[in-house]
C-alpha cells in the first residue's frame, strides 16, 4: 500500500506549487491590502492625527507657551496629540487582521494551505508591523510638519533637533507595537468583539482607571500606571525631549522594551496556542 | 489514497468520531452520509490537518496532510461555505491563498474559468449568492491542482443548476483518476454522484460499501404500496401478519414495510378484498440510509 501511494504521488503531484515563507508573506500582504475597510481605517487614522496636530498647534500659536526654547517640544506634542485615539484604530486593525479570518471561516483555508501554522502568524505580524510603521511615520512626521507649518517660519528649525526626530520615531514605534499587541490578543481570543474590548481596556480605559486610583495614594498604582501601554507610548514620544524626564521615571529605551514585552506577552502564547489548538 | 485508521476525536467528554477506519480509492467519488453530529465534518477537518485526532490517524498519499511539503497540491477542501471574507473580491481571495504556494495569476484565472466565475472575479464576495460562494470555495480547493478534493456539503442550498454543476464537476474530477470525498444530506443527490458510500452514525462507521450494494442491502425494507376500497380491514389483516404500515397517505392507500407484495395479494384474495393497485417501490438509497441510521439520530425529532 505504502509503495503504491508513494509512486502515485511522485507520478502525479505537479511541481507548480511550492510552499515558502516568502509566499505566505505575500499572501498576507494581499489579504491586508485587499480590504476596503482597512484602507478606510488608515485614511481615518491619518486624518485624525493630522487634525489633532493642526488643532493643538493652532491653539498654541500666539499663546505664551510658544517660545523658541519650547518650539521643538510643542512640535512633538502637536504631532503626537492624536495618538491617544489613533492608537485604538491601529489596535482594531491588528485585531481584525486575524479575528476576521475566524469570523468568516477563512482561517480554515489559511491553515490548510500552511499546516505548520506558525508562519501564518509570523507573516501576519510582519505585514501588520510594516503597515502600522508606515502609517505611523506618515501620521507622526506628517503631524510634525503640519505643526511646524502652523508655527510659521521658525517652526521647521525644530527638525534640526535630533530629539524631535527620536520622539516622532518613538510615537511611530508605539503605534506599531500596539498593533502587534492587538494582533496577539486577537489571535488568543479568536473573537473580534472580545479582543477589541480587551485592546480598548489595555490601551485606553486602564490608564484612566489608574489615573483615578492615584487618589488612593497606594504606592504601586503609579508604578503600574507607568508600565501600561498608553503611558509607555507617551514616554516614547516625550522622554527624549530635554527637561521632561523626571528622575526615577521610565526611560525611552525602557518604554520601548516595555512595549515590546507587552507585544511578546500576547504574541508568543498566541503562537503556541495556534500550533496546539484545533483550527477553530 | 486516503486512509483512516482507528481515528478518534473527543471534545472534552463528547466523542465526535469514535474508532473510525476506512480507505478511499482514487478514481472514485466517495460519499459521506450521516445525520447531523455524526462526525462527517470533524473527520474532514482531521483529514485536512485542522483538527488533531485524539488517537488514530488519517493520511493522504501515505502521510498526514500536514506533513506534505506542498499541501495545496495534495488535497483541496471546501469545508465552510462562508470561508471567505465578504469584503474581498473573489480574485483577491484566490490570489492570497495561491501566493502561499507561489501559484501564479494564470492558475487563478484558470480556476475562475473552471468554476464559471470569470465574470464576477473582481466583485466583492459579500454580494455573492450561495451557489457562487460554493463555486468560489471549490475554485480555492482547485488552486494547487490537487489529487484529492474534499467537499463538505457542497450542494447545500444550491439551486438545481448548481447541484447539476457540482455533480458533473466531481464526476469529471474522479474520472481523471483523482479522489473525491463529499458529504451530503441529500441522499438522492448522493445516489447520482457517489460510487461508494460511507455511512456514519454517532461517530462510528455503520456502513462502508459501493452504493449499489448499499441500496440492494436495504431491499428487505422496500415499500409496498396497496390501494383498496376496503383499506382499513386490509390494514388490520396485514398488520396481524407482521406488516408495518408507515403511512396511510389517503383513505384508500396503504404504505407497508416488512411484507412482500405477493403476500399482500394472497391475503387480500383469501379474504375476498378488492385491490385497485399493488406495487413495490424501487429501493432507494434514502430507505437504506434511514434503515441504517434508525436509532442513530443524535437529535431525534421529539
Amino acid at each position: 500500500m505504502t509503495t503504491i501511494t508513494l509512486n502515485e504521488m511522485n507520478a502525479s503531484v505537479p511541481a507548480t506549487g511550492r510552499l515558502s515563507f516568502d509566499g505566505v508573506l505575500k499572501g498576507e500582504w494581499i489579504k491586508l491590502l485587499s480590504l476596503r475597510s482597512i484602507r478606510w481605517s488608515i485614511l481615518v487614522m491619518l486624518l485624525l492625527s493630522w487634525a489633532g496636530a493642526g488643532m493643538l498647534s493652532l491653539a498654541m500659536t500666539g499663546s505664551d507657551f510658544l517660545t523658541p526654547e519650547a518650539l521643538p517640544s510643542l512640535v512633538v506634542q502637536s504631532a503626537t496629540f492624536g495618538s491617544m485615539f489613533t492608537v485604538l484604530i491601529m489596535g482594531v486593525l491588528g485585531v481584525l487582521s486575524i479575528t476576521s479570518e475566524y469570523a468568516s471561516g477563512l482561517i480554515l483555508s489559511s491553515l490548510a494551505a500552511v499546516p505548520a501554522r506558525t508562519p501564518v502568524l509570523l507573516a501576519k505580524a510582519l505585514v501588520v508591523a510594516a503597515l502600522a510603521f508606515s502609517v505611523g511615520v506618515l501620521s507622526s512626521f506628517g503631524g510634525g510638519l503640519i505643526a511646524a507649518l502652523i508655527f510659521g517660519g521658525e517652526g521647521f528649525s525644530a527638525f534640526a533637533d535630533p530629539a524631535v526626530l527620536v520622539s516622532l520615531l518613538g510615537n511611530t514605534l508605539y503605534l506599531t507595537l500596539a498593533a502587534l499587541l492587538s494582533l496577539g490578543i486577537g489571535a488568543l481570543l479568536r473573537s473580534s468583539a472580545g479582543a477589541i474590548s480587551v485592546v480598548v481596556t489595555l490601551l485606553f480605559v486602564a490608564t484612566i482607571v489608574l489615573q483615578v486610583m492615584m487618589m488612593t495614594g497606594w504606592e504601586w498604582v503609579p508604578v503600574v500606571a507607568d508600565w501600561m501601554p498608553a503611558n509607555l507610548g507617551a514616554t516614547l514620544s516625550s522622554a527624549a525631549m530635554a527637561g521632561t524626564a523626571e528622575p526615577g521615571s521610565v526611560t525611552y529605551w525602557g518604554a520601548l522594551g516595555g512595549l515590546a514585552a507587552w507585544a511578546a506577552a500576547a504574541l508568543i502564547p498566541a503562537a503556541i496556542l495556534l500550533k496546539t489548538r484545533d483550527a477553530v | 489514497m486516503i486512509e483512516a485508521t482507528h481515528l478518534t476525536k473527543r471534545y472534552g467528554t463528547k466523542t465526535a468520531v469514535n474508532d473510525v477506519s476506512f480507505s478511499l480509492q482514487p478514481g472514485k467519488v466517495t460519499g459521506f452520509l450521516g445525520p447531523n453530529g455524526a462526525g462527517k465534518s470533524t473527520t474532514m477537518r482531521m483529514l485536512m490537518g485542522l483538527d488533531r485526532p485524539t488517537s488514530g490517524s488519517i493520511t493522504v498519499l501515505g502521510k498526514p496532510y500536514a506533513e506534505h511539503r506542498n499541501p495545496l497540491c495534495v488535497a483541496g477542501a471546501l469545508l465552510d461555505a462562508k470561508g471567505v471574507h465578504p469584503g474581498r473580491t473573489a480574485r483577491s481571495h484566490l490570489r492570497a491563498l495561491a501566493a502561499t504556494h507561489g501559484i501564479g495569476d494564470a492558475r487563478v484565472n484558470r480556476v475562475l474559468e473552471l468554476t464559471g466565475l470569470e465574470s464576477v472575479a473582481n466583485k466583492r464576495v459579500g454580494g455573492f449568492s450561495l451557489g457562487m460562494g460554493q463555486r468560489l470555495g471549490i475554485a480555492a480547493a482547485l488552486l494547487g491542482d490537487p489529487q484529492v478534493l474534499v467537499l463538505d456539503e457542497p450542494v447545500n442550498g444550491l439551486d438545481p443548476d448548481g447541484v447539476l454543476w457540482v455533480r458533473g464537476f466531481v464526476r469529471a474530477f474522479a474520472a481523471e483518476g483523482r479522489t473525491v470525498l463529499l458529504s451530503s444530506h441529500l441522499m438522492s443527490e448522493m445516489a447520482q454522484t457517489a460510487d461508494h458510500v460511507i455511512v456514519l452514525g454517532r461517530g462510528s462507521v455503520i456502513a462502508d460499501s459501493p452504493i449499489t450494494e448499499l441500496i440492494a442491502g436495504g431491499g428487505g425494507q422496500r415499500t409496498v404500496r396497496v390501494t383498496s376500497p376496503d383499506s382499513i380491514r386490509l390494514g388490520e389483516l396485514l398488520r396481524a401478519q407482521g406488516a408495518r404500515s408507515t403511512q396511510q397517505s389517503d383513505g384508500n392507500e396503504l404504505l407497508l414495510h416488512g411484507i412482500a407484495a405477493s403476500r399482500v395479494g394472497e391475503i387480500a384474495a383469501a379474504h375476498g378484498i378488492v385491490l385497485h393497485g399493488l406495487s413495490t417501490d424501487a429501493a432507494s438509497l434514502e430507505e437504506a440510509y434511514l434503515e441504517l441510521t434508525r436509532g442513530e439520530l443524535e437529535y431525534a425529532a421529539a
